[in-house]
């Protein structure tokens, strides 16, 4: 007959079990060098690296290539799959890019390639999302099925975000852009989980709205901006962004699902999502100016 | 992405093509989360190269226009070529597009009328702005489905051409709504007061749908209302005249109803040819 364990040991295994931290969601990460296993592919993974730099962004000019190794919803990719990090070392190796040039074409386009490949985010499908956009691109947009000039495109435009009356600003909106998609790619938005209307907290500032949201290929620039909320339809899904969503030039995002302020100062980052685009027939308030 | 004057001529074709249809490598640096347009960096080019350059540059864009008269592009990426073509004022182009609007053999095609719309938007852009017959003959080959386009060609021949031609053109309320997206432009240019007389001016000429239409434009698009037509200047039309008359004259002799239309037409007829007398 087994002896009866002493009561030191139960408190020793639950003791241990108390102060061991829960494992992470994804318990494999399998950066770049895990799949750099010979001289050559270890090679291609520093060009990738060399390649993606932006000196002139002085807080990391790797940082490109660190979002990329280092993403968690990139680990969710298993390494045969063809959107996997190991994926794109094969593409390169296959390629043979002749220059640096070359080499950042073929990363960009394994980057349009495979985009949304990041976790479904099912439970923004019904929430109201934030937007910013610009107006002489949505202008650029509306105008490939009409006889409008560009200048025409954008002055419509531009009346119609100003119009006073918010609920009428909304139905002239609707009315007048239709249901054309409102971007030829995939589109960003955020969504403020503890406010229903994502833009509640924020003043209608350009810089603070810019400087928030992290959309620094806005930061400094003329363009001029609108924002709105919108609701996803039924077929259109949302997901979180992954590095391949961001772009190979993109040193502004930060993975892990949340926006990244360009500056410290202007509130925390918000949950982020990346779909299909939509139109203006789903906007739930109107575009409004971003104010200079 | 490569430097775009370093290309053969054949490279530079090929990779404007690309570029402008989202095609493989050419598009892999359109910064999509900016929604960069796929024209604005070859336009960008254009507008910086040497004189070689743009000679190399514009041929190459009328080889790709040339190519597409026989295998029209899918509209949105056509749309893209177009506006590099407009913005670019690359007038070399507009034999070429001249040659295809007056052909018409877009028009037969899946999304014929839109590319054929497209051509004739560039033409216009390129300051081609042909006769108002010739506009008001592209309405008919383009069903009415762009009639800001038709009010543009007119508009390009003066504000007489245009506004008094609107009962043509606006031919239901969804035509008169694709019109009124060029007023904020043409208020921008030339000044409420002057489009909003103008409107109120072509107002007595088109159905009562269609005038409906414009007069509630302005105040919902923060314009204000229009002003309420002169005296001297309304006319109220002969349709409209004759329904009062029969209603008075039915209130006149005691009746509880008017005559239908139909029965009163000989006897206003009737009215007018001794009133006349």
């Amino acid at each position: 007959m087994l002896a009866r364990p002493p009561i030191w040991l139960f408190l020793l295994i639950f003791g241990f079990l108390l102060v061991t931290p829960a494992p992470p969601c994804y318990d494999f990460h399998m950066p770049f060098e895990d799949f750099a296993q010979t001289p050559e592919r270890r090679t291609i993974v520093e060009d990738i690296k060399r390649t993606t730099s932006n000196p002139n962004y002085t807080l990391n000019p790797y940082q490109t290539f660190d979002n990329m190794d280092s993403d968690p919803q990139l680990d969710r990719i298993q390494a045969h799959d063809p959107a996997s990090r190991s994926s794109l070392i094969d593409l390169l190796e296959d390629k043979a890019p002749a220059n640096d040039a070359e080499r950042l074409d073929h990363i960009s386009d394994f980057c349009h390639t495979h985009t949304q490949r990041g976790e479904p985010a099912n439970a923004v499908n019904s929430a109201t999302l934030g937007h910013v956009n610009n107006i002489a691109n949505l202008a650029n947009r509306v105008r490939a099925a009409t006889g409008e000039t560009p200048e025409q495109a954008r002055a419509r435009i531009r009346q119609l975000v100003r119009i006073s009356e918010p609920a009428q600003r909304l139905n002239s909106q609707k009315q007048s852009l239709g249901s054309a998609p409102l971007s030829p790619y995939q589109m960003w938005a955020f969504q403020d989980e503890e406010h229903a209307v994502p833009f509640e907290t924020f003043p209608d500032s350009r810089e603070a709205t810019v400087v928030r949201l992290g959309l620094g290929h806005y930061d400094n620039t003329g363009d001029e901006l609108v924002r709105w909320t919108h609701r996803l339809p039924s077929n259109i899904n949302p997901f979180k962004p992954t590095a391949w969503d961001a772009d190979a030039s993109d040193v502004y995002w930060r993975p892990g699902g949340k926006t990244h302020p360009l500056r410290p100062g202007f509130g925390d980052g918000l949950s982020e999502v990346v779909h299909d685009p939509i139109s203006a027939r789903d906007f739930v308030t109107p575009a409004a100016p971003l104010e200079v | 992405m490569p430097q775009l004057d370093q290309l053969t001529f054949a490279q530079l074709r090929d990779w404007l093509s690309d570029r402008l249809q989202l095609r493989g490598l050419p598009a892999a640096t359109i910064n999509r989360r900016r929604d960069e347009p796929a024209y604005e960096f070859p336009l960008q080019t254009w507008d910086a190269g040497n004189d070689a350059f743009r000679r190399s540059f514009a041929r190459a864009v009328n080889q790709i226009l040339k190519d597409c008269t026989h295998n029209p592009w899918n509209p949105e990426h056509f749309h893209n070529l177009a506006a590099l073509i407009e913005e670019g004022s690359i007038d070399s182009a507009a034999p070429i597009l001249t040659e295809i609007a007056y052909a018409g053999t877009w028009l037969r095609r899946t999304n014929g009328r839109w590319l054929h719309m497209l051509v004739l938007r560039t033409l216009l852009a390129l300051g081609h702005n042909l006769t108002p017959k010739f506009w008001l003959d592209e309405n008919r080959r383009l069903h009415n489905e762009y009639p800001e386009l038709i009010f543009r060609g007119l508009l390009a021949h003066g504000f007489d051409e245009a506004f008094p031609r609107l009962n043509q053109i606006a031919q239901n309320p969804d035509s008169m709504r694709r019109i009124l997206n060029l007023f904020p432009s043409l208020i921008d240019t030339n000044g409420l007061d002057k489009i909003k007389q103008l409107a109120t001016d072509a107002i007595p000429s088109v159905p009562d749908n269609i005038a409906r239409e414009i007069e509630n434009w302005f105040p919902q698009w923060d314009y204000g209302t229009l002003p309420m037509p002169d005296a001297p200047h309304y006319r109220i039309p002969d349709e409209e005249m004759a329904e009062i008359i029969n209603q008075q004259a039915a209130r006149d002799r005691g009746w509880d109803h008017a005559l239908t239309p139909t029965r009163a037409a000989p006897i206003l007829k009737q009215a007018v040819v001794s009133s006349a007398a």
